[in-house]
Formats: structure tokens, sequence, C-alpha cells
């Protein structure tokens, strides 16, 4: 299943992650793919503040890999981009971070770099650069979680 | 006090020893040849490679500074901000030498050892001053009032400096690490030949934000063929707006808070358009400014040992429990 969405602006993929934070679950695990400047962290600022953890906690973690957030729910957010391959992403033990995240949410930006160790119950977020403002968002995964996350926007099969 | 530092808070592994505010030794393990001497390996994100590489990068520090472990009367590591993982080792690593020689420990934050790095370059910078402190991972604007004493005036909200230096290193197909190319190549370039957006202005806060200028480029230039591209004027004007918007939301908040004296440190400090901007708009505004010596700018252990010496001065000792908090906040004392 996969829906899709359209922002305009930068202010409006930061709501439309905050609205989608808000009915987050425990365990789910939320895959972003898109280039660079696409929104992914913009997006993810807004899921923070659906779980109640103010935007300025959360900044990119591309250096640290991984930046770690209490909020309703406990969040990981993990940044591969400085990964090349599944074996280094195993060095970082990103496995253990996968489980970690039972009790939480796990956020994984450039999550390109390990699709083998993603499962269908991964939330798949893609964002696609449509003009330098206007982004183009794919939000795929099974029909509850969609439901649930993105209720009342576009269903396409 | 002679103390033994321990930095592995991300990629690097790295132990060092300082005295008195003299850096005895300070090594780095990427950055020397341990596989040559000891068979050892290059550090990376892995917590194990740290485990194979943190015994010998203490013992070359012991080495190249000709003391022995009896001799060292304290131990700082880093403690909180970095990965998990590796935090644990150099944690680890820094708990089993203080017991077994009995000498005080104290856990340091990651930022607050880039702070203890300008004062460890510029010994004669006086207090209260203003720190900029800027890296691949964080980019932060602290009021330093004292030995240990610290407010946060501002920090990015998104990317840091250096990580957004690297991405366009990347994206216009210059490598990585992205710092030390573009400072070359904007030499040769035109500053002005793209007016690429000047982040937050107007804003009282002395926060940062690099993503939106990072997106700027990107979209000006994606799917252009290398080629044709103006490359030099790029990032020329790419680091221009970078470091003005650095230089003047610190000269704001020096401003705002009156303070003489600003200290730039961090990875990105060596970059030599901002050493010259700070340079050159601090002598109009009447500020002075100091930099980190370029050897202390990256992540290293000598300014963790830095930091530890004061914090165990000013009696901030940890105990055998002392834990990593990959997460933590600059605290003051």
């Amino acid at each position: 299943m996969q829906r899709r969405l359209i922002t305009t602006s930068a202010s409006e993929t930061y709501e439309l992650g905050r609205r989608m934070g808000g009915n987050l679950e425990p365990g789910d695990i939320l895959a972003l793919f898109g280039e660079l400047g696409s929104g992914k962290t913009c997006f993810t600022q807004g899921l923070c503040a659906g779980l109640g953890i103010p935007r300025k906690r959360v900044i990119s973690p591309t250096y640290a890999f991984v930046h770690e957030y209490e909020g309703r729910l406990p969040v990981l957010h993990l940044d591969l981009y400085r990964i090349d391959n599944l074996e280094d992403a195993l060095d970082l033990d990103v496995m253990e971070y996968l489980s970690r995240g039972e009790g939480g949410i796990v956020v994984i930006e450039w999550a390109d770099r390990i699709m083998p160790l993603l499962d269908e119950d991964t939330i798949q977020v893609i964002f696609n650069v449509v003009t330098s403002r206007k982004r183009e968002i794919l939000v795929s995964g099974r029909e509850g979680a969609l439901d649930r996350l993105v209720p009342g926007e576009h269903a396409r099969g | 006090m002679l103390v033994l530092g321990i930095e592995t808070s991300c990629d690097e592994t790295s132990a060092a020893l300082v005295s008195g505010g003299d850096v005895l030794s300070n090594i780095i393990a990427s950055q020397v040849d341990l596989h040559a001497k000891y068979g050892g390996v290059v550090p990376e994100i892995a917590a194990r490679k740290h485990v194979e590489a943190i015994g010998y990068v203490v013992e070359e520090a012991l080495d190249a500074s000709s003391k022995s472990l009896s001799e060292v009367e304290g131990v700082a590591v880093t403690s909180k901000y970095g990965l998990v993982g590796p935090l644990v080792i150099g944690v680890a690593a820094a708990k089993a030498l203080a017991y077994a020689f009995q000498v005080p420990i104290t856990g340091i934050h990651h930022i607050e050892g880039h702070i203890f790095a300008g004062m460890l370059s510029n010994p004669q910078m006086p207090f209260p001053h203003l720190c900029l402190t800027v890296s691949g991972g964080h980019t932060m604007l602290v009021y330093v009032k004292g030995p240990c004493r610290y407010e946060v005036l501002g920090q990015t909200l998104d990317d840091a400096a250096g990580e957004a230096f690297d991405k366009i290193a990347k994206f216009l197909g210059l490598g990585f690490p992205g710092g030390p190319v573009i400072d070359r190549l904007a030499r040769q370039g035109d500053r002005a030949a793209f007016d690429f957006p000047r982040p937050l202005k107007g804003r009282k806060n002395p926060d940062f934000s690099f993503s939106g200028l990072k997106t700027s480029v990107v979209n000006r230039f994606k799917g252009r063929e290398r080629s044709g591209m103006p490359l030099a004027d790029i990032v020329a004007s790419f680091q221009e707006a970078v470091v003005d918007h650095l230089v003047s939301k610190t000269l704001q908040a020096a401003s705002q808070r009156q303070v003489a004296h600003i200290s730039v440190t961090g990875g990105v400090a060596i970059n030599s358009r901002l050493r010259e901007v700070f340079t050159e708009e601090c002598a109009r505004g009447r500020y002075r400014v100091y930099f980190t010596m370029p050897s202390l700018c990256g992540d290293n252990a000598a300014m963790i040992a830095a930091a530890g010496a004061a914090r165990i001065g000013l009696g901030d000792v940890a105990g055998m429990d002392l834990n990593v908090d990959p997460s933590g906040q600059l605290e003051s004392l």
C-alpha cells in the first residue's frame, strides 16, 4: 500500500511529520529515502514535535550517526549518510538499534544503505523533489499503519 | 597535574597527556601509523575498532611524552555526547586505568573539550569570553563565564557547518572530507558569483541553520554536467555564505552580551576564509579573536585532558560508576 502526499514548503513537510508523529505507536520504524535537501530531517523534526520533543533538540545526526530523544515515546534518530554499505552499517550495530527501538520509535535517514535489513512492517517514506519548494512524499507500509499515520490522505493502490 | 585524556566519541581513537597547560603528547589513531608500530588498526565508527586501538593509542601517548602510567595523576574521558558504543570503550579504559593506579577520574562533555582546545591554544584568553565551536557534528555558541561555567546562547537548528561543507563537496564530486578541498578551491573562485541565502537573518537569537543553504546550492545545480559548472565560483560563494552566517551571528551575540573576547574552535575553525573574515570583522568591531591551533581543532584527547584537569582541580571527580550519556547536555560546574 502506498499513499501520495504533496507539500509545497518546508513548513508543510514539518507539519506533515507533526501530524504523523502524533499517531506513532511503540515499535514503529520509519525508513526515509530521498536526495540531499529533500526534507528528511525537516520531516523528522516534525515527527518528533508530534511526540512532544522540542524542535531544537532534533538536528541532523549525519556525523554522530545516532541521536536519541525522549518524548511521549523514546526516539532513535539514525542517519546513514556516511555509511557506504551494509557491512559498515552492521559495524555501527545498526541491528541493535533496530531491536532497541521496540519500546519506541526508530527513524532512519538514508535508509537505502540497509534495505536488506528492513522488513515489511517498516514504514517507508520517499521524498521526491518536484520544484525547489514542492515535494512529493510517498508513504508505504501495511494498510493499518497507513490508516493510523496518514488517515484521510489520498490512497493509491 | 599530569592528566591522561581519552577521547572515543565518534570515529577517532585518541589519547593525550597534558600537564599544567602543556600538551606533552596528543595521539590520534587515524593520524599515526599504528599499524606499522604495533600492528594495530585504524579505528572507525565500530566500537570493536576502538577496542582494538585504545591500548596502543594510550601506550603511544605515554611513549611520545616519555611518561609512565605510574606518573599519571588524573584521568579524563569523554563520557557525554557521541556514539554510545565508542563512548563505552573510552570510559571503560579510563576507569580501568584510574582504578589500577588509584587516581581521580572525571567525565567530560565532548563539546566542553572543544571549548578547552581554545583555552589550551590561547592561555592568555580571559573570562568571560564567547566561544564559537563548529565542527562536522555540532555548531554552538557558548558564553564562557569562567572555568567550566557555560551558557549556551545558540546552536544549529538542523545541520552542522562542517556537515554542510562535506555534503556540498560530495554533491559537486569534490570528495571527502569537504572542508579542506572547498577551502583550497574557493581561493580561485569569485565569492560574489552566486548570491546564496544567509540563514536566519534578522533573528535576534544567535542560532544557526545550514540546511536551507545546502538545499539552495543543490537545487540550483542539480542535474547539471559537472564539467560545465563553475566549481570554484560555486564553492567560493557557498563558503562565503557559511562564513558570513557564522561570523555575523557570533558578533551579534558578542554585541548583545558585551564580551570583548571571542574564541573560534572545532574542526571548521581550520578554514582559512573563516579566520580571515573573523580577523577583519573583529578588528573593525574592536573585538579580540582567538583561534584554536590547527592540531587541536579536530577531535583529540588533549582538549579532554585539559578540561579534565580543570574539572578535577575544581573537585568534580566521578566514581567507578561513571557512565556514558550519548545525548548529554553541556553542563556547568
